[in-house]
């Protein structure tokens, strides 16, 4: 089953039409980078597939369940485009602010126990920030942030992890490291990945499916077929198709040639 | 030390004692929310639109209290859905609820004539004339705040923190809250008996935000504006006692010496 399915979707804010009929899927273990210009949707359309935004038309599922009736939300770890507002001063300690995604699929009064904490301590191991779980997440550097936020995300284990920008605050050598994790993770662990970035040169090195938005659909499929697509560099011109395909390919061969 | 015995044999100390505790807790624990998730206005709001339930209550001859509760409870709502519904931002919302409370208030209190005395007690609280009955209901209704607290307690730390993740596990940020909201309105009603309207967000804001400068978990902060608020109202009222102060502002004045004591902490 399509961990996300789009179908002739189009969202609007007020009168101008953000996503314009995007029919997309995502498929299991499927690793996308959901690349275009700012303001081509991509953050919008995560947002609706999530349910966080209302489509104007057209349907989106999440596992086959429309996000408004979808309700396992333990398969889905989401790292959203902003960290909260209120981060530098909320007084929580890491450990705490992950245990906060082990809420997900809990019913109410949603209580944490030991298999809960035992959860914490071993997302935060996998990520190498086991050391923290006791800082105060203010205290945070940039990188240590995003590694702790991934770590919330991923404390379920989920089917489904979206991340959207999430190196856009980090300097160049915490999102090298950022991406090689990821990477490491996608290997061993075999859930789809939706990675929404402004970094598409970056992206095609780690990601294994390609959507290019602006608004609508230009590309949905894989960095193979993309990197051998004449009409992909005719439509983005042979420089920016070698930009991406350059970095998937990882020789420095250019896929379109 | 033994005059301070002596003020507790008393059963009108032993009343404002419980009531005032349970109260301050209850306030204490709530406040960490709204400062954090920028509401601290709300309580301060309410405790104005309260101006104009307590005048109603009066000018009908009913309890106060009675009266106050659900109205304050639905003005809260009202604070919260309003940004929604018309264009402006949430604060424009408590000023508005805020300003038609004390206009209701005033106009009654000219219209009533006779109860202006009483509605001007209730702007500075009276915490030592607790009836036993106002007693119960304070304890009564803040146990059910801290039990609301507790069974909410996840829900109400993932929303604070993030509503939009909170959202992505399932949690329903608007069902939330409606129920900080409400139970906000229930302990500002109570607050007012303690320190009146006009001081009544001072039990909201202050423990939490001295509670914030002290604090690293969030666990320890709630506890920490718990046991602030409720040590500020025990020893306010036995310092107004000592002194021949007035309680409310006395408890204020010894909220703001601990946030200040914090901030010499922090420096």
């Amino acid at each position: 089953m399509n961990a996300i399915e789009s179908v002739e979707l189009s969202v609007a804010y007020g009168a101008g039409r953000v996503l314009d009929r995007i029919s997309w899927r995502a498929g299991p273990g499927e690793f996308w980078a959901v690349v275009g210009p700012n303001g081509s949707g991509k953050t919008t359309l995560v947002k609706t597939a999530l349910g966080l935004l209302q489509p104007q038309s057209g349907t989106v599922s999440l596992f086959g369940v429309a996000p408004r009736r979808f309700d396992a939300w333990q398969r889905i770890g989401y790292l959203p485009q902003f960290a909260s507002p209120a981060f530098p001063k909320f007084p929580a300690t890491v450990s705490e602010m992950v245990g906060l995604g082990r809420l997900a699929g809990k019913r109410f009064p949603r209580l944490l126990n030991r298999s809960d904490a035992s959860a914490v301590v071993n997302a935060l191991g996998r990520l190498g920030v086991a050391d923290l779980a006791n800082r105060r997440i203010g205290e945070l550097s940039g990188g240590q942030r995003q590694r702790v936020l991934l770590a919330r995300a991923l404390v379920n284990r989920p089917d489904l992890l979206i991340l959207d920008e999430p190196t856009l605050a980090l300097d160049p050598d915490s999102r090298e490291s950022f991406y090689n994790l990821l990477a490491e993770m996608h290997r061993q662990g075999g859930s789809t990945i939706v990675l929404v970035t402004h970094d598409s040169a970056t992206a095609g090195r780690y990601a294994s499916h390609l959507l290019y938005l602006d608004r609508t659909v230009l590309f949905s499929g894989t960095f193979h077929d993309f990197c051998r697509s004449p009409e992909m560099a005719k439509q983005f011109g042979p420089f920016a198709q070698h930009t991406i395909c350059h970095q998937h390919d990882g020789e420095g061969r250019s896929c379109a040639k | 030390m033994r005059e301070v015995m002596e003020f507790l044999r008393f059963a009108f100390v032993q009343r404002a004692l419980l009531a005032g505790v349970f109260i301050a807790v209850g306030c204490g624990l709530l406040g960490v929310f709204l400062v954090l998730r920028r509401h601290s206005m709300m309580g301060d709001g309410l405790a104005h639109f309260a101006f104009a339930t307590v005048g109603l209550a009066l000018w009908l001859g009913w309890a106060p209290l009675w009266v106050s509760l659900p109205l304050v409870a639905l003005a809260s709502l009202v604070i919260l859905h309003l940004p929604s519904r018309a264009a402006m931002y949430g604060d424009a919302a408590i000023g508005m609820v805020s300003a038609v409370g004390v206009a209701i208030g005033v106009l009654l209190s000219s219209l009533g004539g006779g109860f202006s005395v009483d509605l001007f007690s209730f702007l500075f609280g009276d915490i030592l004339a607790v009836s036993r009955a106002e007693a119960g209901l304070a304890v009564g209704l803040a146990a059910g705040v801290f039990a609301a607290i507790l069974l909410a307690y996840h829900e109400l730390f993932a929303v604070t923190f993030d509503d939009t993740s909170a959202r992505v596990a399932g949690i329903r940020p608007e069902r939330v809250n409606r129920l900080l909201a409400v139970l906000t309105a229930l302990m500002v009603v109570l607050g007012i008996r303690v320190v009146g309207m006009l001081l009544v967000s001072s039990l909201l804001i202050f423990p939490a935000v001295t509670a914030l400068q002290l604090c690293r978990s969030f666990r320890t902060a709630l506890l920490a504006s718990a046991a602030l608020s409720a040590l500020s109202v025990v020893l306010g009222l036995f310092v107004a006692l000592w002194l021949n102060l007035p309680a409310g502002a006395t408890i204020v004045l010894v909220n703001a010496a601990f946030f200040s004591a914090s901030l010499l902490r922090r420096a």
